[in-house]
């Protein structure tokens, strides 16, 4: 992978689309500091997370970046109240009650306050990702990362998963960057761009 | 990285899987328990035998196992030496060399030990009475604290004893005896006692006996010789199994009270010179009683007890690497199979130290939890140590 340069500014939203295998998973790990690139950098505002250590890099992604997956990535035995406060309970901030009613809030504007004390074995596809998007906004990051968050929903759902990302995204004027293969959905996002014509790989 | 936030999902998950968390929990509760639980008993054992055999002075009985005859003695445990003549005890006591005890305890209640003694044994002891008074004539008893309350008897109440063997029709019949004091408890064998005049344990053991009177007109089949002065006692004379104000003056006893059985004798001696002259007394091999030091025989038994805790100990041990290994692997399983989990704590931010933490705790909340129960499972075997050791060897 060779990507010369990338931007997301502020509020702004990217779908980044591309066949299967061209590596734009991969492209979400370098940007959430779950990977190092071999050479370059990488920048989040003014910190260069590339030159972060691994656990300022986990500090650094737990408070300012938030995490959608395909798999939704929940965890089974805790409930979806526990699983939206997860990055709370693995943080360091202390204002806990806070969190947990602005928390309670997004998961009341997301339609799964009833499922606040349940387990996610008993919500069905569509909440769970919603409580998985919960999770992501629940720190209030700058950045929101999506790893094809549609993929396991059916239509409906994935419309108002996308909606809820995007609503969220202009409120709180962060970055939404998605990785989608569903081309029907990407008209919504400011901007689309074929993961092919950022990486250079190949091309030289 | 928060602590609580750390210890709160490793919390929620053990609660997930309360089967394989009390497992773990009762795995290494029991490891660390039976050891400690061992040493505890042996050792609070050795302290309340050895406070007992201390409050006995001397103890003289037949020859043969002096741990049988302390234990005997001590904690009622079932006669193992061949009964003491009464004739011992008279020529022990005749040459007042101190306070000198008798102690019959062969018979039992159920389980509990039936002690003829005399009322010295109760200054002995310094045992009180709780309810009613000492008992005053055949067929009274005095019963300890803990056999009062776990069978609900007051004082006027009978307790029976327990025919040695059913099949045994000339064998030692059960008697009735009226309770007439309850003891004060003092967490020793006696409060599990039945404390009976000595002269009572031989009406139970046939030596004496009480029945209607033979000249009574009213025994069917008594019968007089032609010249009419013998009466022969028959089937149909009514033995009494229970000693009343009424039938009192009708017990008596048959033979030479010389030859009447005990278990032991306790001696108080005086002073020293007459506590070494009873020992002297009883070093020759000619007379076939011996006399013992409660306390060394107790010391004996003690180092038995010892040397098999540390034979126990290598067996707990063993066992114990063995259920930790188990434990362990149970762990190192269940966070493989969790590998998933952990992977999402890290993408979402986790640090490995935070990972590490997260799977310490839940390591930790087990462990304090199995150290816990353990310690509460060695603190009530210590407390019970008394009661259990009076159970185990009466």
């Amino acid at each position: 992978m060779l990507i010369p340069k990338f931007e997301c500014t502020e509020g702004q939203t990217i779908a980044l689309v591309g066949p299967s295998g061209c590596g734009k998973s991969t492209f979400l790990n370098l940007i959430a500091g779950i990977l190092n690139p071999s050479a370059g950098s990488i920048y989040i505002d003014t910190t260069e997370i590339t030159s972060l250590s691994r656990a300022a890099s986990a500090a650094f992604r737990l408070s300012e970046i938030g995490l959608i997956f395909q798999e939704f990535e929940l965890v089974e035995h805790l409930s979806v109240g526990d699983n939206v406060l997860l990055p709370s309970y693995l943080g360091t901030r202390k204002d806990q009650t806070v969190i947990e009613n602005r928390a309670r809030d997004l998961a009341r504007d997301f339609g799964i306050l009833n499922y606040w004390d349940a387990l996610p074995e008993s919500l069905s596809h569509g909440e769970r990702q919603r409580a998985a998007i919960c999770r992501a906004l629940s720190a209030r990051p700058r950045l929101l990362l999506a790893d094809e968050p549609t993929g396991n929903l059916d239509p409906v759902n994935k419309q108002k998963t996308l909606e809820l990302m995007h609503s969220s995204a202009k409120e709180h004027n962060q970055g939404l960057l998605v990785v989608t293969h569903d081309l029907e959905l990407v008209h919504a996002f400011d901007a689309v761009i074929q993961f092919e014509e950022i990486n250079q790989h190949g091309q030289k | 990285m928060r602590i609580t936030g750390i210890a709160y999902l490793s919390w929620k998950a053990l609660r997930h899987r309360p089967f394989r968390s009390l497992l773990l929990i009762g795995t290494i509760a029991l490891t660390l328990y039976f050891p400690r639980a061992l040493q505890e008993f042996i050792s609070r054992s050795e302290e309340v035998l050895s406070a007992r055999a201390r409050s006995t002075p001397l103890l003289m009985g037949p020859r043969g196992s002096s741990i049988d005859l302390t234990l005997n003695a001590l904690y009622f445990t079932p006669q193992e030496l061949p009964p003491l003549d009464y004739s011992s005890y008279e020529t022990l006591a005749r040459k007042d060399l101190g306070n000198t005890i008798p102690i019959h305890s062969r018979f039992r209640s159920g389980n509990s030990p039936i002690v003829g003694t005399s009322l010295e044994y109760f200054k002995l002891r310094a045992l009180s009475i709780n309810a009613g008074r000492l008992m005053t004539r055949l067929g009274d008893c005095v019963i300890g604290a803990r056999l009062a309350e776990s069978k609900g008897l007051k004082p006027g109440d009978t307790i029976t004893s327990s025919p040695e063997n059913i099949f045994d029709l000339a064998g030692v019949y059960p008697l009735r005896m009226r309770i007439t004091g309850i003891l004060s408890p003092n967490r020793t064998p006696d409060d599990h006692a039945i404390f009976v005049d000595l002269k009572t344990t031989w009406i139970i053991e046939g030596l004496a006996h009480g029945h209607q009177k033979l000249s009574q007109a009213e025994i069917m089949g008594s019968s007089r010789n032609s010249a009419g002065r013998i009466l022969r006692a028959n089937a149909s004379v009514v033995e009494f199994n229970e000693v009343t104000e009424a039938n009192l003056g009708d017990f008596h006893f048959h033979g030479d009270y010389g030859n009447y059985p005990l278990s032991s004798v306790i001696l108080d001696p005086s002073d020293k010179k007459h506590r070494a002259l009873a020992l002297a007394f009883y070093q020759d091999p000619a007379i076939p009683q011996q006399i013992v030091i409660p306390a060394t025989a107790v010391e004996h038994l003690a180092n038995t007890l010892f040397a098999t805790q540390r034979l126990a100990l290598v067996a707990f041990s063993l066992l114990g690497i063995a259920a930790l290994a188990l434990a362990l692997m149970v762990f190192l399983l269940s966070f493989r199979l969790r590998e998933r989990e952990m992977r999402t704590y890290g993408k979402i931010g986790a640090t490995r130290l935070a990972i590490l933490c997260l799977q310490g705790a839940e390591v930790t909340i087990i462990a304090v939890a199995a150290t816990i129960i353990a310690q509460i499972g060695v603190t009530l075997t210590r407390v019970a140590a008394p009661d259990l050791l009076t159970r185990l060897i009466s």
